[in-house]
């Protein structure tokens, strides 16, 4: 060994070296495998744990896991449980696509006039910040109990943030940029069209994903307290009858859908977050 | 070089004033004259916040031609409305995220012309790209660029249009010392190539004899004209000669001296009554 050069190898060959630094990545490999497994183990678990707790308890209390699988098959069978969860998903999808379609352009020309914003800013924070199920009194008072109900109810979670959102989108868009339309003789129309717009994209997709799940909330909510439609409706009436494993047949339905809303949520929000590609 | 006959820009006993948003009216400009030759670099310096940007302003049409008291004429024609004539160098570059370098230079003449560009347009938008250097970054995203490549972007955008004279706030103010004297260096060469005007606004002395024609000294706000230096050195020549280094020294010292005391006087004006 070189005399005056401090060894850092701990007197390995280059060979013994990358032999170790192979195994060191093989570890981390596996490592990351064994962690993208964890959640699937942590479902069949809790799986496993519901049908013994649920065997030892009134049935009453807990369905347990397949009692439920069997009384989804048989709602599957009778119709109801698809039926009610095409009720629910499209009330659901119509509200937070009106409450897109108003709501986004809503909150660009309130972020846009600041008079009309000082009208009713205040009236929208408050709406904003009271949850939707609070009106269900008024709105059935209002609206009777149907349809329409669950339609304005909904609508009013989805548009609420997307409003918020575009209007404080529209707000912070850098004032260089417009100044930089004005010198090179931008109209105002192609302002709006091509800076301000643009510029607010990222915020409606985080409104966006705010309003997905108010929504779901609003329109399980409201499903549960008004209706014998939907998921919520189903809930309520098996729930009210004790027959708990057809409760939780549409729950666990409004369970997976929830999970796949929230996700086509961070998709859109990942996607537009930036204006920037995705790294490769 | 000796700038030709045609005046591109010219302000005559321009004055303006603003109410800052807590109700202080502020005097910007007072009585500032200048005429700008078409091919001349005109260097304006003086102390921060004294409106040398609100100068620019004016002349890009920024500013609502009834805010100001005076005349402000780019090519002949005063100043309602944004001139065609001008580009712009914005201080913080002001590059749209959203847009790839090329598109970020295609910006200017997509605005200016109200519609889609044709193919000799775009043409025209790869030939700047080019001058600046940036050939291969066309599908670049600014936040992928380092601060030079963006500014060397935001000019390309600004001479996009052809345009007879640029305006430039402080452009090179985020560089470090070395990148900025090779980016004025190719500056000048950009200029002498396509024959533009400019005002660049600067706080640099050294920056402002070595690409201006003059060097406007402005003193504390509101700004007046305090004196026009000529810096007869030839462009090429620049800070290369001794004899060139000569002059910038002897005229560097006087730019100190007509500035040391309105440095204090601005500085004075901040302090707490």
């Amino acid at each position: 060994m070189a005399q005056s050069i401090v060894d850092t190898t701990g007197g390995l060959t280059a060979d013994a070296l990358a032999q170790s630094r192979l195994a060191r990545l093989a570890r981390g490999r596996r490592r990351r495998r064994i962690l993208r497994a964890l959640p699937w183990l942590s479902v069949v678990l809790l799986l496993v744990l519901w049908q013994i707790v649920g065997a030892s308890v009134n049935p009453i209390f807990l369905a347990t896991p397949t009692k439920v699988a069997q009384a989804t098959v048989d709602m599957i069978g009778t119709h109801e449980l698809l039926t009610n969860t095409w009720v629910t998903l499209w009330t659901f999808m119509v509200g937070l696509v009106l409450g897109v379609i108003v709501g986004a352009p809503l909150g660009m020309v309130l972020g846009r006039t600041p008079a009309a914003a000082a009208m009713v800013d205040v009236q929208v924070r408050i709406l904003y910040s009271i949850p939707v199920i609070a009106l269900f009194p008024l709105f059935i008072l209002w609206f009777g109990l149907g349809v329409k109900l669950r339609l304005i109810s909904i609508f009013l979670s989805a548009v609420l943030p997307i409003v918020i959102s575009a209007e404080s989108g529209v707000r912070s868009v850098d004032p260089t940029l417009i100044e930089l339309g004005h010198v090179y003789g931008a109209r105002r129309r192609e302002i709006f069209r091509k800076i301000v717009a643009p510029a607010t994209v990222p915020f409606l997709a985080s409104g966006f994903k705010i309003a997905i799940g108010r929504t779901i909330v609003t329109t399980i909510g409201i499903e549960l307290l008004t209706s014998q439609e939907g998921l919520g409706g189903l809930m309520s009436f098996y729930g009210n009858q004790l027959q708990t494993a057809q409760y939780f047949a549409p729950l666990v339905v409004a369970a997976v859908l929830s999970l796949l809303m929230y996700w086509v949520g961070d998709i859109v929000e990942r996607r537009f977050s930036a204006w920037r590609p995705a790294p490769a | 070089m000796t700038p030709s006959g045609s005046t591109v820009a010219r302000v005559e006993g321009l004055s303006y004033s603003y109410l800052r948003p807590d109700g202080v009216a502020l005097q910007a400009l007072d009585d500032v004259t200048l005429s700008v030759a078409a091919g001349e670099v005109v260097s304006v310096i003086g102390p921060s916040g004294c409106g040398k940007t609100t100068l620019l302003r004016i002349l890009s049409g920024l500013v609502p031609a009834s805010d100001i008291v005076g005349h402000a004429e780019v090519a002949g024609h005063p100043v309602l409305r944004p001139p065609a004539e001008i580009g712009y160098v914005f201080q913080h570059v002001g590059l749209v995220p959203w847009r790839t370098v090329r598109s970020n230079v295609e910006f200017s003449l997509e605005m200016r012309l109200h519609r889609a560009l044709h193919d000799d347009e775009r043409a025209r938008a790869r030939q700047m790209i080019e001058m600046v250097g940036l050939t291969g970054f066309e599908d670049y995203h600014p936040h992928q660029l380092s601060g030079g490549m963006q500014q060397r972007v935001g000019i390309a955008r600004a001479l996009a249009t052809d345009p007879s004279i640029l305006l430039m706030d402080e452009p090179f103010g985020a560089l470090d010392a070395q990148n900025r004297r090779l980016f004025q260096d190719e500056l000048l060469r950009w200029q002498q190539q396509r024959g533009f005007a400019a005002i660049v606004v600067t706080h640099d002395l050294e920056e402002a004899i070595h690409l201006g024609d003059r060097v406007v000294v402005m003193s504390a706000r509101p700004a007046r004209v305090l004196e026009i230096l000529h810096v007869d050195v030839d462009k090429r020549e620049r800070g290369r000669s001794s004899d060139a280094t000569a002059q910038y020294r002897a005229l560097q010292d006087r730019l100190w001296e007509v500035l040391l005391p309105e440095n204090e006087r601005s500085r004075a004006a901040l302090q707490p009554a």
